[in-house]
């Protein structure tokens, strides 16, 4: 398993403590989504290193908290925030410094999101 | 006709007292601290000469923190004034470029901390003890 497999895998264990998910956890762009799940997307990369196969220094991923496009997105995004966040956080291996809201193309069709930027110590 | 060559820092191995930086450095840059001297003139026609100065060589690096035991935190903050050697290849990939610096650093323990959620770094500038020498391996 390359580095990044291996902080992918620990960011779907980490999103599957969070209750609400239910293990809703996505990371085919083409999967039809449905109620209250988590995105997952490939991360950026960056290498910084000067050692020979050193591997990559830096990791971010971003992680969509999506929820069905109707009357109550809102109301489904708050409270699900901060405990997507305190489990991201759980890891010692991610921190998340910010989450903007949005839209997401997911299985074509558009879903209110909030997007999680989470960076990874390699 | 000549060609241009234009190479990119990619490869580097740098060994201070036991350590191998290479792997965690990010940044490095070895300045051998050559100060401008003053210009003497006399009144003679060749009466011009530039005054010695002392050189201050130092050593920057920046470095990914790694905490474990004998990691290159470790070691500064274990050999607080410590005269260590060091010894860096630069281009060691390349057989014509491939060239080499000796010298002996004065280790001191590295600044540590930042902000929140940002990637915990080492930046520290050693002073060499004498000037770099020079060679090819």
């Amino acid at each position: 398993m390359t580095q990044i497999e291996d902080a992918a895998a620990a960011l779907k264990a980490a999103l599957a403590t969070v209750e609400q998910l239910d293990g809703r956890i996505y990371e085919n762009p083409g999967a039809t989504v449905t109620g209250v799940s988590a995105v997952v997307t490939p991360p950026t990369l960056e290498w910084g290193s000067f050692g020979r196969g050193a591997g990559p220094t830096e990791a971010t991923f971003v992680v969509h908290l999506v929820v069905p496009f109707d009357e109550y997105a809102t109301d489904r995004l708050y409270p699900l925030v901060e405990p997507m966040r305190d489990a991201i956080e759980a890891d010692p291996l991610f921190t998340v410094a910010s989450a903007s809201p949005g839209l997401l193309q997911q299985g074509g069709t558009q879903l209110p999101t909030y997007a999680f930027t989470v960076d990874v110590g390699l | 006709m000549g060609n241009l060559t234009a190479r990119r820092l990619k490869l580097l191995n740098l060994t201070i007292g036991t350590v191998s930086v290479e792997c965690q450095l990010s940044s490095w840059n070895l300045d051998p601290g050559i100060q401008d001297g003053d210009r003497l003139r006399s009144y003679c026609p060749d009466g011009v000469t530039i005054a010695e100065t002392d050189a201050e060589p130092t050593l920057q690096l920046k470095t990914y923190s790694k905490w474990v035991v004998g990691g290159f935190e470790d070691f500064c903050w274990n050999n607080r004034g410590v005269v260590a050697d060091f010894q860096l290849d630069h281009h060691p990939d390349i057989p014509a470029e491939h060239v080499r610096w000796n010298g002996q650093v004065l280790v001191q323990p590295a600044p540590v901390g930042g902000d929140r959620g940002d990637q915990e770094m080492t930046e520290i500038t050693f002073m060499c003890i004498d000037d770099p020498v020079f060679s090819r391996p």
